[in-house]
């Protein structure tokens, strides 16, 4: 894939193009702010763009929101953000209603390099990942079973059932009793694609 | 223009018509001394603006000093003589009514024409008297000594609404033109004496002359003074107070005169005496009224004596006390100031901003427009609220006060933002640079063939990663943005919402410092998630209050109970945050079941 990627950390960033490069990506740009990564972005329409959310020039959400930005203009371009800490209204105005081809990571996430590029690689095709961390300590969660917490972090990353069932090594009918009883106790109202799943759980946890 | 003349041209005037005999040609002396001066007095009011009252005082002095010379050749000018006091007393009650048009900068024309139309008429019937038209002299004389009240009511009902150095030039025009009236009873006096006591003519006329000159003085002087430059030492509170005082005590003297009068059965002595009992008697509310009297001429002088009177002013008391002294002068309890702390903000009493600028009374305002507001409760409040006029000076440390209690919580407000701003960067910054690091760190190793070295490598890189976890955790001091934005209130609201079973609520509106906010934030979250998992509970109350120094977290549920309080790495952590900022975390058996999380963080006012 060719990839842009927008990180002001520079440490980080040089870690982050040799991982990728090393397993056969181009990283066709690397910048170090929110103006300049429009504008590369511009200029070589990349598949996917890797972003922090925090940025110069105002260190705030620069990064945030010229991830918005971008999808909006390039419909088809897929972009993972990565996050100093998790912030769930964040990640719903990201997804501004769509899920499709779009990632949201804590930064720790990169350690696992194995995870971390499959990662990219599902983003990269249309896939949704959102890191599991956005789902702690919310008290809500408290009702629900640490099977069925698993279950839901792994739905929110955008696995599906069947993946869902290998990674916890139970059957899949084990896995839609759970998603049922997740849907009947947090009141969701989901539907059967995938990704329209994730858009429940993310709009719920938003609010 | 030295400003002593006019004094001179006083001092010159007053000996004049004091100490110059009574004999006839003394008299006229007198009068055109008197004239004389009062001319002097018109030549060093200030130009430019005064507009009419120089040259009316100016032949006011002129025919005050002519007319003593056209009264000796009588015979010759019999008629003329006669209507020529038409002139001096007239003018007598222009010039108060014209120094009160300056003053008060309102047209006082029709005040002016109507006076001069009266006495026209006035003149027209006295000539008519002569020919012998009947009934024509009682309706000049109505019309004739009518006329003389119409300077007071001009010049008397122009103070009212009038504030500051304007109210005291008024109330100088007004005293000036009540020696008209005076000049009208001291003709009637003296008639009556030479009617009933059957005094000597000659001194009835000398009497007469003297007290017009002085009448005629002192309300040029009235004028005049009401007409000084700004500053003036004539236009100081007390001169004025003492103007009216003397006002007053002329008034209790004539009816201690009258009194006096009216017993013709007794003797000389005892008349005198019971004339003197009776201006005694009268002095004592005369005396009693300089409060009242002080409050006419400077309406604020009532706010500033009651500020005096408090005594020693706390820092930080001046604009409570500036209240309290208001809300008990106007009698109003509900009143309430607001201060304007700069061009778009306004403040009230307590430093609270306000949304929107207020709609009062002004009571203080620089060049830039109104910068003290009252908010009166009543319209009876409203208006006593409005009379007190402008207190700029009274309110000045009150007004300070405020803008300086608003600065200093701008600029705690900025240092405070700041401080969390380089903190946020310095964990941001420092966060990233492990993750950096160690993310390299793991690229390399793979990249090494000696094992040790990569053991080394993949040890430095597990260091590093718990290093990075710790980082996060520390959290920089970020907060969850609704927790942030709203408060506790609203935060833990939307945190319980969808949880089954259901909590209740009990959380303090009030606002704390975002470290308070956010371990109680997290403390209720945890304990909640605890006592659902755990402890099967039912119900679950949570409840945030607030004293005067400690915020105050209570989690109970109805559970299974049997807090072990080593339960939970949750709560381990929170116990450790909570301790570090000061507090306490309780877990204990609740009654008759469950358990009660509670926790106390201090977090001074």
């Amino acid at each position: 894939m060719r990839i842009v990627i927008a990180e002001d950390q520079v440490l980080l960033r040089d870690g982050l193009v040799r991982l990728l490069e090393s397993v056969g990506h181009a990283v066709v740009a690397q910048v170090g702010d929110a103006r300049a990564l429009v504008e590369e972005v511009n200029r070589h329409r990349p598949d996917l763009v890797i972003a922090d959310v925090r940025m110069p020039p105002t260190y705030t959400d620069d990064g945030a929101r010229a991830a918005v930005y971008l999808r909006d203009r390039f419909p088809r371009l897929a972009v993972l953000v990565l996050s100093q800490a998790v912030d769930p209204t964040l990640v719903a105005d990201l997804t501004g209603g769509r899920v499709a081809a779009f990632g949201y990571l804590l930064k720790d996430r990169v350690l696992d390099t194995a995870a971390f590029l499959a990662d990219v690689a599902t983003v990269g095709s249309g896939g949704t990942v959102i890191d599991p961390a956005v789902l702690d300590g919310r008290a809500e969660l408290a009702a629900l079973t640490e099977r069925e917490v698993e279950v839901l972090g792994r739905v929110a990353s955008g696995r599906s059932n069947a993946g869902i069932a290998a990674d916890l090594v139970i059957s899949k009918r084990t896995v839609e009793a759970h998603l049922r009883s997740i849907v009947d106790k947090l009141g969701l109202d989901a539907g059967p694609e995938d990704n329209q799943r994730v858009l429940a759980v993310l709009t719920w946890f938003a609010t | 223009m030295k400003p002593s003349r006019p004094v001179w041209a006083w001092a010159a005037g007053a000996v004049a018509a004091l100490f110059v005999p009574w004999a006839d040609p003394g008299a006229h002396l007198a009068m055109l001394l008197a004239g004389v001066a009062v001319l002097l007095v018109a030549a060093y009011l200030p130009r430019g603006g005064t507009r009419g009252v120089v040259p009316a005082v100016g032949v006011l002095g002129a025919t005050t000093a002519v007319y003593p010379t056209l009264l000796a050749n009588a015979p010759v000018v019999g008629v003329l003589a006669d209507g020529w006091h038409t002139v001096p007393l007239t003018l007598v009650q222009l010039v108060p009514v014209m120094a009160s048009t300056r003053a008060v900068a309102r047209r006082h024309r029709r005040w002016e024409a109507t006076i001069l139309l009266v006495a026209v008429v006035g003149l027209g019937l006295v000539a008519l008297v002569l020919t012998g038209v009947p009934g024509a002299e009682l309706l000049s004389l109505v019309l004739w000594f009518g006329s003389f009240l119409l300077a007071p009511v001009a010049t008397w009902t122009a103070v009212v609404g009038t504030a500051g150095e304007t109210r005291r030039r008024a109330i100088l025009a007004a005293v000036a033109a009540m020696f008209p009236v005076g000049i009208i009873v001291w003709c009637v006096a003296l008639g009556f004496l030479a009617a009933v006591v059957g005094a000597d003519e000659e001194a009835s006329i000398t009497a007469l002359l003297y007290g017009f000159s002085v009448g005629t003085l002192l309300c040029g002087l009235g004028a005049a003074a009401s007409t000084a430059p700004a500053g003036s030492p004539a236009l100081r509170t007390r001169i004025v107070v003492l103007a009216l005082h003397g006002l007053l005590g002329t008034v209790v003297l004539i009816l201690g005169t009258v009194v006096a009068l009216l017993l013709p059965a007794l003797s000389a002595g005892w008349a005198l005496l019971a004339g003197a009992v009776a201006t005694a008697l009268l002095t004592w509310p005369w005396l009693r009224l300089h409060g009242w009297l002080a409050r006419v001429v400077d309406p604020s002088e009532e706010l500033r004596h009651e500020l005096a009177l408090l005594g020693h002013v706390d820092d930080g008391q001046y604009r409570r006390s500036a209240l309290v002294v208001l809300r008990r002068l106007v009698e109003d309890p509900d009143l309430t100031l607001t201060f304007r702390v700069d061009p778009r903000t306004w403040v009230g009493v307590d430093g609270e901003v306000l949304d929107a600028p207020p709609h009062g009374v002004v009571l203080a305002g620089a060049d830039g427009g109104p910068t003290v507001v009252a908010l009166p409760g009543t319209p009876e409040a409203a208006a006593r609220v409005a009379s007190l006029g402008d207190v700029t000076a009274v309110l000045r440390p009150a007004s300070a006060e405020a803008h300086l209690v608003h600065a200093a919580g701008r600029a705690d407000a900025a240092a405070e933002h700041e401080r969390r701003r380089i903190a946020q960067d310095l964990h941001d910054g420092l966060q990233g640079r492990l993750l950096g690091l160690a993310l390299n760190l793991q690229l390399s190793g793979s990249a090494v063939d000696d094992p040790a070295t990569r053991l080394l490598l993949e040890e430095s890189v597990g260091t590093l990663r718990s290093a990075v976890e710790e980082v996060r955790a520390l959290g920089g001091g970020r907060q969850p943005e609704l927790l942030a934005r709203e408060g506790l209130a609203v935060a833990l609201g939307s945190l319980v919402r969808g949880v089954r079973p259901i909590v209740s609520l009990d959380v303090t509106p009030s606002r704390f410092a975002p470290e308070v906010e956010t371990t109680a934030y997290y403390v209720v979250g945890e304990a909640v998630a605890n006592a659902l998992k755990h402890a099967s509970a039912g119900r679950v109350s949570v409840r945030v209050a607030a004293t005067a120094d400690a915020l105050t977290v209570t989690v109970a549920d109805d559970g299974r109970g049997g807090a072990d309080p080593r339960l939970g790495s949750g709560l381990r952590g929170l116990a450790e945050r909570v301790t570090a900022g000061g507090g306490v975390l309780v877990v204990r058996d609740g009654d008759p079941t469950g358990t009660v999380v509670e926790v106390v963080v201090p977090c001074g006012s």
